[in-house]
């Protein structure tokens, strides 16, 4: 029965700059993925036309957060049910996800940026090109300084590693700052942004890097990169020869 | 990063049947437990679960197997007279005549959700095939089934042990993420009801109207869906 109206899916999609930017959030149980989208539209509702989807496991409670947060139209929040497979619903089959991002881009028409937050898995789920065109992987202090530097390929590669809740640093025994230093280093001098919801310029850093990556996305700069299902590993490579070539067999 | 492939055109029917029942086909049916989680939740034992699978399969996956077998052999008529106002009031009637057997309205609507992603990746597949754009918006998994075996050229009898076969499989592969046993367990599950229902199979590939879908229901099944839809702490959404 259909009961929802939808576009035929015959209908050509536009071109990815032509469409909002399709902002992915992944990380750990309980690293402030939901809080840090808050964040987001709390510090660019005004000025940008934004959408949020999350993917829980069980219930709609991500969504439901959000909306009891106020920062959105509670309409623009809409929750996915992954069932007992929250990883492949961002990974393997995004079919969901997709077709919510695309209603929601529909319906609210146009909207600048569609946050989606991953049903937080574990360290390992990080979100497939074919569904967001950049993901911001999160941390938080409390799981302890170490995990930057293990790495894994969200922590490794996402276009922006967050390190959150830095103002309960002193109360876990974390040096933020050597945390950050060996999170870059894993990330081979991607980004990495150490946040707190209590810290304004850390929140004011957050909407700027949101922003650049909308002016990209919006000029066709900005490429969707795969995390990778696991660990990088070096090939070598002719035509990267100074060095080898950091890749991921998707 | 691979090349976009271009085309899937030229597989070969069997082929499409084999992928359709494949339950890693990325079309967002992971979800989906057949009724099984709802039941179990409900308190089903597990020692029932094999009725279970034999009167969900002469119920709800005859029903389902019903309407794809009326689509695909409507589409296909349609085709070879170019009607396609036909073909629009077929798919109306039959969305009717399905939805009719298929009391819960959760039960309807994960249908509908499986089938929007069932279609939008068929339509990837054959962006030319005409079969599949008749289809409008959120048709349900059973007649996306009948509308992708009609341009796949799928035979009737396949199609319908198609659909039962995906409906057995998704129970039995719920079952052991719910209550792990013996995967071998599961398997003969799956095979004994596929062919609890053999016999009805030709009878069901035969059908050409949409009246005559299978219209057992099961209606506790129902039920426990729609109750599960508005449970928390569940794995599958139905
Ligand atoms: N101290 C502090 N706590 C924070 C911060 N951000 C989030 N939290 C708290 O961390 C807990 C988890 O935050 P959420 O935003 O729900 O985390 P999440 O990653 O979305 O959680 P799941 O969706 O369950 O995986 C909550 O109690 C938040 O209040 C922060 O910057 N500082
Ligand atoms: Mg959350």
């Amino acid at each position: 029965m259909p009961e929802t109206a939808t576009t035929s899916p015959a209908e050509a999609a536009p071109a990815a700059k032509d469409r909002a930017l399709r902002l992915g959030i992944a990380g750990p149980v309980g690293t402030g993925k939901s809080s840090l989208i808050a964040s987001v539209c709390r510090a660019l509702s005004e000025e940008l036309r934004l959408g949020v989807i999350t993917n829980d496991i069980y219930t709609d409670e991500d969504a439901r957060f959000l909306r009891s947060a106020g920062v959105l139209d509670p309409e623009r929040i809409r929750p996915i049910e992954t069932g007992a497979c929250p990883h492949t619903a961002i990974r393997d089959d995004v079919t969901a996800n997709l077709m919510a991002a695309e209603d929601i881009e529909r319906d609210f028409a146009p909207l600048d940026v569609v946050l989606i937050e991953s049903g937080g898995d574990n360290l390992t789920a990080t979100f497939s090109p074919a569904l967001v065109d950049a993901q911001i992987f999160v941390l938080d202090v409390a799981g302890g300084g170490d995990v930057a530097r293990k790495g894994g390929p969200g922590i490794g590669r996402a276009d922006l590693l967050v390190v959150n809740k830095t103002d309960l640093a002193p109360h876990v025994g974390v040096d933020v700052e050597q945390m950050v230093a060996d999170a870059t280093e894993a990330r081979e001098g991607r980004a990495v942004l150490a946040l707190s919801r209590t810290d304004e310029g850390s929140v004011s850093a957050l909407r700027q890097w949101v922003l650049t990556v909308l002016a990209a996305h919006r000029a066709g700069e900005h490429i969707p990169q795969d995390p990778g299902p696991m660990a990088p590993h070096f090939h070598a490579d002719e035509d990267h020869p100074d060095g080898g070539y950091v890749h991921s067999h998707a | 990063m691979l090349q976009s492939p271009t085309s899937a055109a030229g597989a070969a029917a069997q082929t499409v049947g084999l992928m359709l029942a494949d339950s890693r086909l990325p079309s967002g049916g992971h979800v989906s437990s057949s009724g099984l989680e709802p039941a179990l939740m409900a308190g089903m034992g597990r020692d029932q679960v094999e009725e279970y699978m034999l009167v969900r399969a002469r119920t709800a996956a005859l029903t389902d197997a019903g309407a794809a077998a009326v689509i695909r052999h409507g589409l296909l008529e349609a085709g070879q007279n170019e009607s396609g106002q036909s073909s629009a009031e077929l798919l109306t009637r039959t969305e009717r005549a399905w939805a009719a057997r298929t009391p819960s309205r959760a039960a309807r609507q994960i249908a509908s959700e499986l089938g929007r992603g069932l279609l939008r990746l068929a339509t990837s597949l054959w962006p030319d095939a005409a079969i599949l754009r008749q289809l409008g918006t959120a048709p349900s998994r059973p007649v996306v089934m009948g509308a992708v075996a009609a341009h796949a050229q799928l035979e009737a009898e396949e199609l319908v042990r198609l659909v039962v076969y995906d409906d057995a499989a998704a129970a039995a592969a719920a079952l052991l993420k719910l209550d792990p046993g013996d995967p071998a367990e599961a398997m003969i599950l799956v095979l004994q009801t596929c062919a609890s229902v053999e016999d009805r199979v030709a009878g069901v590939a035969a059908l050409t109207e949409p009246s005559d879908i299978p219209s057992s229901a099961a209606v506790q099944m129902e039920d426990w869906i729609e109750h599960h839809a508005h449970t928390t702490r569940r794995l599958f959404r139905a």
